[in-house]
């Protein structure tokens, strides 16, 4: 439902018709999966219904005739609700990453583990490796710039998080092996 | 094309405690290389080898073809002066030159006119963006414009290695980024090799390929530790 | 704060703490030791005391001795100041610790001053002790006359002054001069810039240069006031030493705008970025060249007055109209005095020389980091020790053959022309008492040039025997576990 209040947030600054929604969608949310046509109508559609966007005219400059879209005093309220509530921090940690690593050390042996690991932390890497490239070699928008950091964060904390288990793995077998 | 530095079999002990222990590694020319591993892991060890700051106790260390670790002390000076670039944590500027001055010690070191170091100066101190603290003593910097200041001194000799040692350590996130885009930049406009030693995994990415030690070795996993059977 | 934990604080320390306290303890032992050899030749009351060294047999002559044993304490003082700057950025942080720990200002005052305190006490104790032991072993007899005043000891005020006193006037300039430290808990790494040095303590120079010309111009033949003298002198010296610093800047800036290469820059840096430190002691090593210069003017003005008079001569005593009475003794009497001025200076050069050293090898100290990173950049160790050498050279380079000049052209003021005198009366007839002589003119003289030379020569390398000895322990200094150091 992300979408809905990221389109509220975009008619925020003016009316935009839905072709215009879609870009600045994909231009604000680079690495974000892309927002296809149909979803930007669909979504539209249902916050009409809802009055929290309202038809505001409609024009033919150049092409098809479109639509105008602009944000209704409701769509304004509720896009401030949603601004204002916390995100809770997720109840139960999951992720495939995590399980996966607690089986490799559970059930695998050594080396099994090891190999396994290894592939995903020199994944991780090269991941990362280029994402800086693409950082610092082209001349990204902010939004670009605040994606990428996003995705970059996010590997190093799982890549930090791993070499930390293997630490305490590690130390543990020392404590009972001595 | 053969590597610019390499470095085969190193081995360091300081006291009982080995620190490198066997370690091999090509740089070619351009190349930017990065050491990672937790600390006390001895990649700040290997960049001293590798420099020549230090002398390894087996091993050798070529560059360009030629034995450095077995040299003479003056001699690698003159090497780590005129064909390395060092940056190190927190700069080491010199605290009551000014920034311009402390950009043309080496060439100065190196018989160059005052003048000339002075204008060489102030052309790299502006290449980094850092043209208004020209004048100011170090003193009297951020520790990203430091850290600028420090890649200016390492690079205005135009190296043909540049060694740095955790180089944004002391640097916020965006600070560290502008003098890690702004090192590998120069670096490949000059055609110079780099060598970085750090923790982060972040820095470590700005480079093409690294290297990961654990307790003195290279670790081929990457992993910078042994997994053992868990309890 | 039980006294116990207080001295365990105090006394706390690593092993460069425990050298600045063995040399405060040094320190307070030489001054102590200095200051009962004063007193005591003070104390001597007799109506006509017969010594061995003559110049104790008159009581303005022994006043003048017990003034230069007071000056040769400066050099301690300074050597002390210097002393006590050792591992100082160590201790400001241990003290900032403390406070942060939860230790009020003035119990971290009250630790450095115990610090301090003791060891001066200790030290007084130990100079007392040498001054007893030298008092017996120096008790020697010739031709019923003792060598030395070992027969007098200092009064008991004096005594008790010296031996208590110094203790506690050592507390307090420690608790002084580490007033800045206490007023916050962070580190005093993040201090404001030391102030600009300013040029007036040259116009004490000039003010102590005034009153001699003041005294060679109201020379009326009689020996001159003793006040003038002393107050120029002692204006001329904390002139010359507080002088130093604006010096130091501005041989720094000279060297900076002159020096070429990569040294120079360093050293001319160096001295703008800090004049204060080492200042002072280069600056007593400066006024021990000053007396030095005076020392030989007194010479040359005795071997003028020999010169002249063919038979050795004490200086005019007494004066009656143009008639000069003089007292027809043997050198033994002038040579003794220029013995003690001549001694004095040595030690105190001695002194203000370790001083210096201290300072040099604290600056090395201070700055390993530095040094150490500069190495690693290939920087070589021959151009650090250059610009050591330039750093401690280029304040002196001209002020210290200035001060024996300057010393020399003070006394030559202040003594008397050297009457070229006609005897008229000779007491007994054969001129072995008195001789009654009329002035005829003056002789000129001024101090030896070649020994001018000789002493300024001598002053500057050892200057720079100095550095190069501190730039030694740049090897040491420069091993890279520094560069480790967050």
């Amino acid at each position: 439902m992300t979408a809905s209040y990221v389109l509220l947030g975009l008619l925020a600054r003016g009316p935009r018709h839905g072709y215009e929604l879609k870009h600045a969608y994909d231009q604000r949310l680079p690495r974000a999966k892309p927002l296809a046509f149909g979803q930007v109508y669909s979504t539209l559609g249902r916050l009409e219904r809802d009055g929290l966007v309202t038809q505001a005219g409609q024009d033919q400059a150049g092409g098809p005739e479109r639509t105008a879209f602009a944000i209704t005093d409701d769509g304004r309220a509720a896009l401030e609700t949603w601004l204002g509530e916390i995100e809770a921090p997720a109840p139960y940690v999951s992720a495939t990453l995590l399980s996966k690593v607690v089986v490799a050390l559970l059930v695998a042996d050594p080396a099994r583990a090891t190999a396994y690991l290894s592939a995903q932390q020199q994944a991780h890497t090269s991941r990362m490796r280029e994402l800086t490239r693409l950082k610092s070699e082209q001349d990204l928008t902010v939004g670009d710039l605040i994606a990428v950091d996003y995705a970059l964060t996010h590997l190093d904390a799982d890549l930090r998080w791993l070499q930390t288990a293997l630490h305490r793995v590690a130390d543990l077998h020392r404590e009972v092996q001595s | 094309m053969s590597p610019i530095l390499t470095a085969r079999d190193l081995t360091k002990t300081y006291g009982v405690q080995p620190a490198l222990r066997g370690i091999d590694l090509d740089l070619h020319e351009g190349e930017i290389v990065a050491v990672r591993g937790r600390s006390g892991c001895g990649k700040s060890t290997l960049l001293h080898c590798l420099s020549g700051i230090l002398a390894p106790d087996s091993g050798e260390v070529r560059f360009r073809g030629d034995r450095i670790d077995d040299t003479a002390e003056p001699y690698r000076s003159e090497l780590r002066r005129t064909q390395f670039g060092v940056l190190l944590q927190h700069g080491h500027l010199i605290s009551e030159l000014t920034s311009a001055e402390n950009v043309a010690l080496p060439l100065m070191l190196g018989g160059g006119s005052r003048r000339a170091a002075m204008a060489a100066a102030d052309t790299w101190l502006a290449r980094l963006g850092v043209a208004e603290a020209a004048e100011q003593i170090p003193g009297r910097l951020s520790g990203g414009q430091l850290q600028r200041v420090a890649l200016a001194r390492a690079m205005v000799t135009q190296p043909v290695v540049l060694f740095a040692d955790e180089p944004t350590g002391a640097l916020d996130s965006l600070a560290g980024e502008l003098v890690m885009k702004l090192l590998t930049r120069v670096a490949r406009e000059q055609g110079t090799a780099v060598v970085v030693v750090t923790h982060d995994a972040t820095v470590a990415a700005y480079a093409e390929r690294e290297l990961v030690l654990r307790d003195g070795e290279v670790d081929p996993t990457g992993l910078g530790v042994a997994i053992g059977v868990p309890a | 704060m039980r006294p116990s934990v207080l001295l365990r604080l105090a006394l706390a320390g690593t092993r460069t703490d425990r050298l600045r306290v063995a040399l405060t303890v040094l320190t307070a032992a030489l001054a102590a030791a200095v200051l009962l050899v004063a007193a005591t030749v003070l104390a001597i009351d007799a109506a006509q005391p017969q010594y061995q060294v003559l110049l104790l047999n008159h009581l303005d002559l022994r006043q003048m001795t017990s003034a230069i044993l007071a000056v040769v304490c400066m050099p301690v003082l300074a050597l002390a100041a210097q002393a006590g700057r050792i591992g100082a950025p160590g201790r400001a942080r241990r003290l900032a610790a403390l406070r942060l720990a939860g230790a009020s200002p003035r119990q971290v005052t009250a630790i450095t001053a115990a610090e301090t305190g003791v060891a001066s006490a200790l030290g007084g104790v130990i100079g007392l002790a040498v001054y007893l032991a030298a008092r017996v072993a120096l008790h020697r007899q010739d031709n019923d006359r003792l060598w030395l005043p070992t027969d007098v000891l200092p009064s008991p005020g004096p005594l008790a002054l010296i031996v208590l006193g110094l203790p506690v006037a050592a507390a307090l300039v420690a608790a002084v001069l580490l007033r800045r430290v206490h007023e916050s808990p962070l580190d005093v790494a993040r201090t404001v810039e030391p102030a600009r040095p300013k040029p007036w303590p040259l116009l004490l120079i000039a003010a102590g240069l005034a009153a001699y010309v003041g005294v060679g111009v109201g020379f009326d033949g009689s020996w001159p006031e003793p006040a003038p003298l002393f107050a120029g002198g002692i204006a001329a010296a904390a002139g010359l030493v507080f002088s130093m610093a604006w010096l130091s800047d501005r041989g720094g800036r000279l060297l900076h705008r002159l020096g070429r290469g990569p040294a120079a820059l360093l050293a001319a840096r160096r001295l703008q970025a800090d004049p204060w430190t080492g200042s002072r002691t280069v600056g007593v090593l400066v006024v021990c060249a000053w007396v030095a210069g005076a020392a030989g003017a007194l010479r040359a003005f005795a071997q003028a007055q020999l010169a002249a008079e063919g038979e050795p001569q004490s200086w005019v005593h007494e004066v009656t109209g143009n008639v000069i009475i003089v007292p027809n003794a043997s050198d033994d009497f002038f040579n003794s005095i220029v013995k003690l001025v001549d001694m004095a200076v040595g030690g105190a050069a001695l002194i203000a020389a370790a001083g210096v050293l201290l300072g040099l090898l604290e600056a090395v100290a201070a700055r390993r980091r530095v040094f150490a990173s500069l190495t690693a950049t290939g920087v070589s160790r021959g151009v650090l020790v250059r610009a050591g050498l330039w750093q401690a050279l280029a304040p002196v380079v001209v002020t210290l053959p200035g001060a024996v000049v300057l010393g020399a052209a003070m006394a030559w003021l202040a003594l008397p022309s050297i009457a070229e005198g006609k005897v008229t009366m000779c007491i007994p007839a054969d001129c072995s008492d008195a001789v009654m002589s009329e002035r005829v003119g003056s002789i000129a003289w001024f101090a030896d040039w070649t020994e001018v030379a000789a002493v300024s020569g001598a002053g500057l390398i050892v200057v720079a025997l100095l550095a190069v000895a501190a730039g030694a322990t740049l090897r040491a200094r420069t091993d890279l576990e520094a560069l480790r150091v967050g």
